[in-house]
């Protein structure tokens, strides 16, 4: 597959407009990818170096991590007459001083640090309005928390769940729309969660819903994750793939596609279950994340390799699985 | 996997195998197709030349290479190739099978 080159992390794609971020920068980068080739088209000034950017496409959420680790919410929206984005950020900054890692889904921007030896996760709106605090003490991982809306599928009274990392074991909080403890499901035996996606699909066969994380074994390096991609709402039944790969995957829920990596740094693409496409070209960087969008009837898949503060991302247009059928053979 | 339709074929040492195939583009919108032949050895011994399919169009490629010299059961493979994405979209397996059996006959007989 041939793919779109780009400095820094993919941020938003409204193809062809692509919104990039280069860790410490103090700019967004826009780029137009309208020919074979990507060129940068505008900035979005931030006022400080950014460490890092987590944004939710579905409710336009964004919180914005700086240098000095305050945390800013705002909203980025999409303007398609336009073809511009706009950045929007409260006036004062969410209190934290040692805020580690960030994450956007469903309404809501998460983040987590450490305080006194405890992890701490943070739910907040894009207010930057705190409405939920965890505390964890004893957990020597990471812990990634996210807010997924499941409201309409499964089970329609439970509107918001949060997936963290409670003390030794994973777990799933359910929490009702005004965020009351609904209930708590155990998950797995395993470490930590290294990344995390969720998606909701509307297409498929039969699909309700989607998870799909990496997950982090505690007695192997950190480059050996394993993902799981959920079909249903059992929350314990992997419908599709189980296994362990290093990095992370990424999911286009629309057109049901799963690209991933292998263990030879090699980007697979999959609509069911078989691997169908491979791209050998790639190099040997320390950490991807991959994620999806629906393009039309195919997938842009967004494949970004940071290596310390250095980011490169790469936008593969996939429109497939395998064209080509041999239906008929004769020998003569 | 073994192709669909004729899998197999006996041939002389050194004789010509003529392959054809039929290639269907399950896609929407016009692939670049060819038809290739490897060895047991993924050793490429035959190709079609490539042609454009359109969208859900068949279209028949043929290739050709010559049979090995000695006697035995050898295995090819027949793969769809995608030339616009350089992929291997589809591929089988068929043999050929070498034997001199039957490579002698009697070309006319004088009675005195």
């Amino acid at each position: 597959m041939s793919y779109y080159p780009f400095t820094g992390v993919v941020v938003d794609v409204r193809w062809p407009r692509v919104l990039t971020h280069q860790v410490g920068s103090s700019q967004l980068d826009v780029w137009d990818c309208g020919g074979a080739t990507c060129t940068t088209v505008g900035t979005i000034a931030l006022s400080q170096g950014t460490k890092e950017i987590a944004y939710s496409r579905s409710s336009n959420a964004v919180g914005v991590m700086f240098v000095d680790n305050t945390v800013w919410a705002g909203t980025l929206t999409y303007d398609n007459a336009a073809q511009t984005w706009n950045l929007t950020l409260n006036s004062t900054p969410v209190a934290s001083t040692s805020a580690t890692y960030m994450l956007a889904v469903g309404d809501y921007v998460t983040y987590w640090e450490q305080q006194a030896g405890q992890e701490v996760a943070y739910v907040i709106d894009v207010s930057g309005t705190v409405v939920k605090q965890f505390t964890y003490s004893g957990n020597p991982c990471v812990i990634i928390s996210t807010t997924y809306d499941y409201s309409g599928i499964g089970n329609p009274s439970i509107a918001r769940k949060l997936f963290h990392n409670n003390l030794t074991q994973p777990r799933v909080n359910h929490f009702d729309a005004a965020w009351n403890f609904v209930n708590l499901y155990n998950w797995h035996g395993w470490g930590c969660y290294r990344g995390f996606f969720s998606r909701t699909a509307t297409t498929g066969t039969g699909m309700e819903g989607f998870l799909a994380f990496n997950e982090r074994v505690a007695s192997l390096p950190m480059t050996t994750v394993r993902y799981e991609v959920h079909g249903d709402s059992s929350y314990s039944i992997p419908r599709w793939w189980s296994g362990y790969f290093p990095y992370t995957v990424g999911y286009d829920a629309t057109n049901n596609r799963v690209p991933l990596i292998n263990t030879s740094h090699q980007l697979l693409v999959d609509d069911n279950g078989s691997l169908v496409s491979v791209d050998p070209s790639l190099g040997t960087w320390e950490y991807y994340v991959t994620w999806a969008v629906p393009y039309g009837s195919a997938s842009l898949i967004v494949l970004t390799m940071v290596s310390g503060t250095t980011a490169q991302s790469r936008i593969y247009e996939y429109a497939g699985g395998p064209a080509l059928q041999i239906t008929s053979l004769s020998l003569a | 996997m073994s192709c669909p339709g004729t899998s197999s074929v006996t041939k002389l040492p050194g004789a010509t195998v003529n392959v054809s195939a039929d290639i269907s583009n399950t896609s929407s919108t016009a692939v670049t197709g060819q038809l290739k032949i490897v060895d047991a050895a993924n050793n490429p011994v035959a190709s079609s030349t490539s042609a454009s399919i359109g969208g859900g169009a068949t279209q028949t490629f043929t290739a050709s290479f010559t049979a090995p010299a000695s006697a035995g059961t050898y295995t090819y493979t027949a793969q769809a190739y995608n030339v616009d994405n350089a992929t291997v979209d589809d591929q089988c397996n068929f043999t050929v099978n070498v034997s001199t059996a039957g490579a002698l006959s009697i070309v006319s007989v004088t009675l005195a």
